[in-house]
């Protein structure tokens, strides 16, 4: 079965490289006594790792892939959409400020979130959606 | 749709890993299918039938919410 998405191998080097750049910030806002968040540019720096990590991640190939794991990466990728969507109409429209550039990370790890959760929950079997 | 993908393998002595192999697929879509979770492609029940040396209708079994 053709595949244009990542090798596996991308799978531990994309959850290391998010796992490193939510913890460094973290470490490095400690070992400073200033909290992570508040230095824009490490928190831009960090923000773009972390979503390049994640991406990795969810593009690459599980070990077996057949059309079943085709199958929920589908329905996978159909509810984080629409996800996206709902968060976008209730940022512009719901609660306002003007700053949707801004939340552009934050829609995005939403929908990346939504993607592993629903893709894990249909590869384990664990609903009877068919 | 229904299937009797798990009778027909534990009458056939194939464990679900085996079957996998066989087809080409994860042991994961075997136990989705068995399971009717999943309902695969013409192409895998055409596999799965001829591994099990059974016909795709004996195996998969249309219902009756299926035509509506």
């Amino acid at each position: 079965m053709k595949s244009n998405l990542l090798p596996n191998c991308f799978k531990l080097i994309g959850a290391t490289t998010f796992a490193l750049a939510f913890i460094t910030p973290i470490v490095m806002g400690f070992i400073n006594q200033q909290p992570w968040d508040e230095t824009e540019s490490r928190r831009q720096i960090a923000q773009t790792i972390m979503l390049l990590g994640l991406s990795a991640f969810i593009l690459s190939k599980e070990k077996i892939e057949d059309e079943f794991i085709n199958a929920c990466r589908l329905k996978a990728f159909k509810v984080a959409f629409v996800s996206g969507i709902i968060y976008f109409l209730q940022d512009a429209f719901g609660t306002y400020s003007g700053a949707l550039i801004n939340s552009s990370f934050y829609l995005l790890m939403m929908q990346i979130g939504v993607y592993c959760i629903i893709f894990y929950i249909l590869k384990a079997g664990l609903t009877h959606g068919k | 749709m229904v299937n009797k993908l798990k009778q027909s393998r534990e009458s056939n002595q194939i464990t679900q890993e085996q079957l996998a192999q066989l087809v080409g697929v994860s042991r994961q879509s075997i136990i989705s299918i068995e399971k009717g979770h999943y309902v695969p492609t013409s192409v895998l029940a055409l596999k799965i039938s001829f591994v099990l040396k059974s016909k795709v209708e004996d195996l998969f079994v249309l219902e009756e919410t299926d035509w509506k």
